[in-house]
């Protein structure tokens, strides 16, 4: 019998075989294999994803794929895991539109894939770096909920920190 | 964080901003990736951003000593995140003191040597840590993206700050400028952290700079290019300069800078120097050009592919000037002998050569090479840029070197230059005249 394959089963009950190198990358389902399955994986697995739509979980997946063989530092420091910059293969593979990357972002938050959630973080940061308030709220399609003056006392009350 | 079922949330919401879907725990996530100034702009876009935004913002506060305002232009960032708000000067932590915000500030960072600060911000802030920290690490906007421009800048201005884990980090620097005038322990403190530098540029450069570095243990060190700006116009004495071949493996250089070297007395240093470089490509000189008069001799002829020269002798004074264009015979030899290498030059000097109106006169005129030539130079030639950066030739922007000929182009005009004849062992160029 072959190699057995983990089935991820996505909210519209499409199944992803994969891997179990590839699925593990999300610590969710390692954990769920890992319990469930205590002497190793006999046979296939099957685990549904029921907050992950299937064109969302393709996408993770690839990134899994892709990064099967990637060894993530477990604990860096919190200093060093934010001033890296995205790394080049995981930048083109989020420049997707903005509903596509939070739903990435979401979904491996809620199957916890550290290492992507990071990367699509930053790739959102990116995009608000350099920005006025107004090109913000362009950018996110955010209607301002300040009047005028709100927003000019919250300039005063934090000027000290743009005084540099 | 909550599971949200994310096929549902944005269907159909085109009305609503997809960020605003988002849990707050990951929008603090997100903004925890900005850094001061963008922070300021995150508050102002809403009252849900505001919200999240001004806890990271009045978390930690630094205080930047006062009197050294940091000059920076609002482009330029506190790096690359938000660790520290740095705030200017004790006069606006005192507003803080009295604002709506203070309970919001969890920590106050002040430098050790100043313990009356300290004291005087226990008594402002009871029950906020108050942190003595004194490694700073100063950086500019380049080292915002490090990703876009592998370049970190250190000076005096613009502040930003590591703890030691950094160091452990591979930190994808690929050149790194260094100002002396910073505490040079500070700049020993953070070197660790750059294994990767393949470029260094060191500005105010003392002999007693150098020393520090072996002092810590630096030997050997391989690098692509060097750049050196030197404090007080020279090196300070002869061993400064062979230090440099401890310091560094000099054979694995290919670009080198040695600016602000001005005083005289020290061919023996140039002639040294040149001569251990033995893998130079490219070769930048803020000097006086006639420290390079023997030196030049010492780089493999037809190595060079870039020669920027800025002259820093006294023209007047200087008897070697070539006949024929009127510059500095070394310039000039350096020039002949990387002709088939050559693809970047430029120079330019501090003063106005003789008898010129001069070298804009020279090259003005037009000179076509012989068939002879072609051999000469090999296909490698192609475009080049030339910097004059003292606008003594403020047509002439461009230098395009070809097989044949180096052609210059100033505004629309554009004349060309035959390269003489190695042949006849002279710098007689062929001197035929044509208007482009």
């Amino acid at each position: 019998m072959s190699t057995p394959k983990v089935i991820i089963i996505s909210s519209d009950d499409e199944k992803f075989p994969v891997e179990q190198k590839v699925a593990e990358k999300s610590i969710l389902i390692k954990n769920m294999i890992n319990d469930l399955n205590p002497d190793g994986l006999e046979e296939d697995f099957e685990i549904p994803t029921p907050n992950v739509r299937s064109n969302v979980l393709s996408k993770v997946l690839e990134w899994c794929e892709h990064h099967k063989n990637t060894v993530f530092a477990d604990d860096e420091d919190e200093d060093v895991k934010k001033s890296l910059p995205v790394e080049e293969w995981d930048k083109n593979f989020l420049k997707v539109d903005q509903e596509m990357l939070y739903e990435i972002i979401l979904a491996a938050n809620y199957l916890n894939i550290k290492p992507l959630l990071e990367s699509g973080c930053k790739m959102v940061a990116e995009m608000i770096k350099g920005k006025s308030p107004e090109e913000l709220r362009r950018t996110f399609n955010i209607v301002s909920d300040f009047s005028p003056e709100e927003e000019a006392a919250i300039r005063r009350e934090n000027e000290w920190a743009e005084d540099r | 964080m909550n599971a949200i079922t994310t096929g549902q949330i944005f269907r159909g919401s085109g009305a609503v901003s997809p960020i605003l879907q988002l849990p707050n725990e990951i929008l603090t996530f997100i903004f925890g990736h900005l850094n001061q100034l963008d922070t300021v702009q995150v508050l102002c876009v809403s009252r849900q951003f505001y919200k999240l935004g001004v806890e990271r913002l009045y978390n930690s506060i630094y205080i930047n000593d006062g009197e050294s305002k940091l000059l920076v232009s609002s482009r330029l960032h506190t790096g690359l995140y938000l660790k520290y708000a740095i705030i200017n000067g004790f006069d606006l932590l005192k507003q803080l003191k009295s604002s709506d915000m203070k309970h919001l500030i969890k920590s106050i960072t002040c430098e050790e040597y100043e313990s009356n600060q300290y004291r005087t911000l226990v008594s402002w802030f009871p029950g906020t840590k108050i942190i003595n920290e004194g490694c700073h690490l100063v950086a500019s906007q380049n080292i915002v993206n490090p990703s876009h421009t592998p370049v970190l800048y250190l000076n005096r201005y613009n502040y930003i700050f590591f703890n030691t884990k950094f160091q452990e980090c591979n930190f994808s620097i690929k050149q790194l400028t260094i100002d002396f005038k910073l505490p040079v322990s500070d700049i020993l403190d953070i070197m660790p952290m750059f294994k990767g530098v393949e470029v260094l540029d060191l500005r105010n450069t003392t002999s007693a700079n150098l020393s520090d570095f072996e002092d810590r243990g630096f030997r050997n060190i391989k690098l692509k290019g060097l750049y050196l700006h030197l404090a007080g116009g020279g090196f300070s004495n002869e061993a400064s300069a062979s230090r440099l071949s401890d310091l560094f493996n000099l054979s694995t250089i290919t670009s080198f800078g040695l600016t602000n070297c001005y005083r005289g007395n020290q061919s023996s240093e140039m002639v040294w120097l040149l001569g251990k470089l033995s893998s130079l490509t490219r070769l930048y000189l803020d000097i006086n050009v006639e420290l390079l008069y023997d030196a030049v001799c010492q780089v493999r002829p037809h190595t060079l592919t870039s020669l920027f020269i800025q002259d820093r002798s006294d023209i007047s004074s200087l008897e070697y000037v070539s006949m024929l264009f009127q510059i500095p015979m070394p310039i000039w030899e350096m020039i002949i002998q990387h002709g088939e290498s050559l693809i970047n030059l430029g120079f330019s000097s501090r003063f106005i050569y003789p008898n010129s109106n001069s070298i804009v006169d020279v090259f003005e005129r037009v000179y076509l090479s012989d068939d002879e030539c072609t051999s000469v130079i090999n296909s490698e030639l192609e475009a080049a840029e030339v910097l004059f950066n003292d606008g003594y030739f403020p047509r002439l922007n461009m230098v395009v070197i070809n097989e044949h000929y180096f052609e210059i182009s100033h505004g629309n005009e554009s004349v060309t230059i035959a390269l003489f004849d190695r042949s006849e062992g002279n710098h007689k160029l062929f001197a035929k005249t044509k208007s482009k």
